[in-house]
């Protein structure tokens, strides 16, 4: 049965050091939350005060009506019926694979029978079946990984944690990971909490996103949302707004506005308009794939850069460019390189967001 | 770092200086020991189990083999259940001052047993300090005089083997996921069981090595048992051999001595090799990530209480005692209550004109300081000849180890056997001189040469070696310009961490002594033996002000490098280095 997992003024400190400033979310029943931030966003802290492992100072953990962390109340992590994935997996080397499912099992009371079907149920879900009698020191990353899964997945949990879930596996398995915990959730419904700092794994997994920064959540809401309207230039930078462009506003109509480009005849651009007034400066940023790169044409109105170098990496090529009056620049087009280092080129917008300066 | 093995150069060392490293180390170690062996087994000239037979049909030495059994196994059990909690406390929970903790575990550097059995009988003996004071309060009611005999050596021992087991169970814990108890306690385990299913099954091999060493050490002990048992009537193995050999000088008893130094050596062999099987066996492969601040297991409501309790405990076994030993020092009568009156430094200037004393601590000096040239020099030569993966290079390192797993007794009485007697050439004997001493230290101590220095030269990347050779260094150039530099801080460690052992060593120059020749240990126990108790404080208190002074220089040396070297954080700089926890399983 899945619970919403609801925060309310969480504050978390260690010692002197707020880790976690009067942080309220909430994510309903059966859904994905992303928490995304950089080292040190408090975001882990705040996966563990979710968990039990670290107690509020102030706030309200509440999982479903049940209020498991608040000024009177202090729920220890064994007895808030959550499922948690460690980063490294934290698997027990003494144990088998099956001895890690059938572990939450016996402690929650399943028994006989039930308990070895419940677990034989559970390996075979995960693909593990084979590796049941094995120890778990000598399984690949991806395959410990599902083991730590079927763990947490044990006993039915009410939401599942978990703490970077792909960081420790190489490109490669990430995606057989990602399509494992997918599948977890779609066969048990499970509420999902997880705690990223690659904006592309929360897009992945997370039907909501939260963006927290040096403790402070600073955007909240659906995951498209959030990433195709960032709130500020900090959350756009951590979900991957690259390139940062001065502008001036023209002028705006109702839901659009349009902005003078940096340079002398650089053109305009049209962006999804919020409230600025004409002749204010604008912050224009950008996604590596929002900026199209091309020979510089006829048309006297463009943006011109210098290619200053590139990264030609297989199905793409990353081009770093200096425009005439603006700070570096990365735009990634799809093919092999098709500029040398050095060469003009005109660059076009394809999408931005905006904000005041 | 995985395939390359780290340290090894090409060319090695030439097969001359390995074969002559080989033989100095084969005859500190393996000839007096073997000789040991030797001799026991063939009392009368041929081989014969008459000598253990005699020795053991002996109902004095059989209840001190019972006493000695008994007191290390309930120092044992106490000093290992204790030490788990603290090294647990320490390393896993959000305890104040945690690291100040660990710190004072590595008390025993600056506190031989010898001394703290003193300082300890003056705290809490008979006519101790707090029951001269606790009198004084309440009309001489009620305090517990019985810290003499068996029941103070088992407290003492177990004060000693406490940080054995405190810092092994710390080291363990520390290369322990601490993440792995917090996926049991989600999967519904309480925090003690979430210990006992998943953080005691990968404890228990150094818990058996905690174990083991801590009984080896306690079994070992001479100083203990001589101050504090004794008088109380409570010999053990140590003290009758000690027995065996200063208040006789018959042939039988000598016999008797070595047989009885055999079968202990023997049986610390044993222990010590099951435990060294243990820990192969039981070594599982972990994670090893210490925990973050945020994995710290919270106290709560007991993080202070604890706290407190912790450093009550210190107060009481440490603080006290040491203030008791300065304040019987510096005052004039026994029992006199610690009034500005009666305060005086007579006894430390009765002490620089005793003769025995002033030339104990003339041998101790000079006997401890060349002690560590040698075993730095030494240790070099066997760290720099062992940098391969062969036999010689592994057993070499083993053999220098063994007289330190040894009981002290028992490599003394080995180097009376193998040195002491009537050298050829020179006709004449080592035995009652201080070059025995000065010896049988170098066989003691030579681990603490060669295991910190190897460990550095693992640390030292071969291709700097390689570098200079291709600029055209040659081997001794290289040697000196890029080994030599790099090894310093280890070299200076070894030297000072010899030099304060063998300053406070007692066991082996107990049974080495003779009337010209005697040690600061020796000195003590005399005094001590004498009823002094005035000089004996004085001396105790001079020699422990040494000993902390030679552990404060090494304390700040194994800072050294951590500061230099910012941002890359060594282990001797964030946790007790490897060189104190060799110390702290010192059973002198």
């Amino acid at each position: 049965m899945a619970l919403s997992v609801a925060l309310e003024g969480v504050i978390c400190r260690y010692g002197d050091v707020v880790a976690v400033d009067r942080v309220s979310l909430q994510v309903a029943s059966g859904r994905s939350l992303a928490l995304l931030g950089p080292s040190g966003s408090g975001k882990s802290t705040l996966l563990r005060a979710i968990a039990g492992f670290v107690e509020p100072v102030a706030g309200t953990v509440r999982l479903g009506e049940r209020v498991v962390a608040s000024n009177e109340i202090f729920v220890p992590p064994e007895q808030r019926r959550l499922g948690l994935v460690h980063q490294q997996y934290a698997l027990w080397p003494n144990r088998t694979v099956r001895e890690h499912v059938l572990y939450p099992l016996k402690l929650r009371g399943v028994r006989g029978p039930e308990r070895e079907r419940t677990a034989t149920e559970l390996l075979a879900a995960l693909g593990l079946t084979e590796l049941a009698e094995r120890r778990v020191t000598r399984l690949s990353g991806g395959q410990q990984q599902r083991v730590a899964l079927a763990r947490a997945l044990a006993c039915e949990p009410e939401a599942l944690l978990l703490d970077e879930p792909t960081s420790a596996l190489d490109a490669q398995l990430r995606e057989s990971a990602l399509a494992a915990i997918r599948a977890a959730r779609q066969r048990t419904g499970v509420t999902v909490v997880f705690v990223t700092h690659d904006f592309r794994e929360a897009l992945a997994l997370g039907d909501e996103l939260a963006v927290l920064d040096r403790g402070r959540l600073l955007q909240h809401g659906p995951v498209r949302a959030v990433y195709d309207a960032p709130a500020s230039p900090r959350v756009a930078e951590l979900l991957g707004y690259e390139n940062r462009l001065r502008c001036r506003v023209l002028r705006r109509t109702s839901n659009r506005m349009l902005l003078a480009l940096p340079g002398a005849g650089a053109g305009t651009v049209d962006v999804p308009c919020t409230v600025y007034e004409p002749r204010t400066e604008a912050l224009l940023m950008l996604r590596p794939a929002d900026l199209l790169v091309a020979d510089v044409g006829a048309e006297p109105q463009q943006l011109h850069a210098t290619v200053t170098g590139m990264l030609y990496q297989g199905e793409s090529t990353r081009y770093l460019l200096r425009g005439e009056s603006s700070e570096p620049l990365t735009a990634v087009v799809a093919g092999p390189p098709a500029f040398a280092e050095g060469a003009v080129v005109a660059l076009t917008l394809r999408g931005a967001v905006a904000f005041p300066v | 770092m995985a395939e390359v093995r780290p340290g090894q150069v090409e060319g090695g060392q030439a097969a001359e200086v390995r074969l002559l490293v080989a033989l100095v180390v084969a005859g500190l170690v393996l000839y007096p020991l073997g000789r040991l062996a030797w001799e026991s087994a063939r009392p009368a000239g041929h081989w014969s189990a008459s000598a253990y037979r005699d020795v053991l049909s002996s109902a004095a030495t059989r209840t001190a083999l019972w006493h000695t059994l008994v007191s290390s196994a309930l120092a044992t059990a106490i000093a290992v259940a204790t030490g788990v909690v603290v090294g647990w406390l320490v390393a896993r929970t959000d305890l104040p001052f945690r690291g100040a903790a660990g710190t004072l575990l590595l008390f025993p550097l600056v506190m031989p047993p010898f001394v703290h059995a003193l300082a300890w009988l003056q705290a809490y003996g008979p006519v101790g300090v707090v029951p001269s004071l606790w009198n004084a309060a309440s009309a001489g009611h009620g305090i517990p005089r019985t810290f003499l005999g068996g029941g103070g050596v088992v407290l003492l021992l177990a004060f000693q083997g406490l940080p054995i087991a405190g810092l092994l169970t710390l080291s363990a814990l520390s290369r322990i996921d601490a993440a792995g108890e917090e996926a049991a306690r989600i999967a519904g385990a309480g925090p003690l069981r979430a210990f006992r299913d998943v953080t005691l099954p990968a404890l228990w091999p150094s818990l058996a090595a905690a174990a083991g060493l801590v009984f080896v050490a306690s079994a070992s002990d001479f100083g203990v048992p001589a101050v504090v048992g004794l008088p109380g009537g409570y010999g053990t193995l140590t003290t009758r051999i000690y027995s065996f050999l200063s208040f006789s000088s018959s042939t039988a008893s000598f016999t008797r001595a070595i047989a009885l130094s055999a079968l202990l050596g023997a049986g610390a062999a044993v222990v010590l090799a099951l435990i060294g099987l243990r820990i192969e066996r039981g070594g599982a492969a972990f994670g090893g990530r210490p925990p973050a601040a945020s994995g710290l297991v919270p106290l709560g409501r007991w993080r202070r209480p604890l706290a407190a309790a912790l450093a009550l405990a210190f107060v009481v076994i440490v603080v006290l005692p040491l203030l008791s030993l300065l304040l019987t020092a510096l005052t004039r009568t026994i029992g006199d209550a610690p009034l500005p009156g009666n305060l005086t430094l007579a006894n430390f200037r009765r002490v620089a004109r005793l003769p025995e004393a002033r030339l104990a601590l003339r041998t101790s000096l000079w006997v401890s300081a060349l002690a560590a040239c040698a075993v730095a020099l030494l240790g070099l030569l066997v760290a720099v000849s062992t940098r391969g993966a062969g036999l010689y290079d592994r057993l070499l390192p083993a053999l220098a180890a063994l007289p330190f797993g040894t009981p002290g007794t028992v490599t003394a009485v080995a180097f009376i056997l193998g040195w002491g007697t009537k050298l050829p050439i020179v006709n004449r004997s080592l035995y009652g001189t201080a070059w025995l001493i000065l010896l049988a230290y170098c066989a003691r101590f030579l681990v603490f040469g060669v295991e910190p220095l190897r460990a550095a030269l693992t640390r030292l990347d071969p291709a700097l070696e390689e570098a200079a050779a291709a600029a055209g260094a040659g081997r001794l150039r290289r040697l000196r310009d890029v080994v030599a530099p790099h090894l310093a801080p280890a070299l200076a460690a070894t030297w000072l961490l010899v030099f304060l052992t063998a300053l406070h060593e007692l066991t082996v120059s107990a049974l080495l002594a003779a009337p010209r020749v005697t040690t600061l240990g020796v000195a003590v126990l005399h005094l001590d033996q004498e009823g002094d108790v005035g000089a004996t404080a004085a001396l105790a208190v001079l020699l422990v002000l040494m000993v902390a002074l030679a552990a404060a220089l090494l304390l700040g040396l194994q800072r050294l490098p951590a500061r230099r070297e910012a941002g890359a954080p060594e282990r001797g700089a964030a946790e007790p280095g490897a060189a104190f926890e060799a110390l702290a399983q010192e059973g002198s």
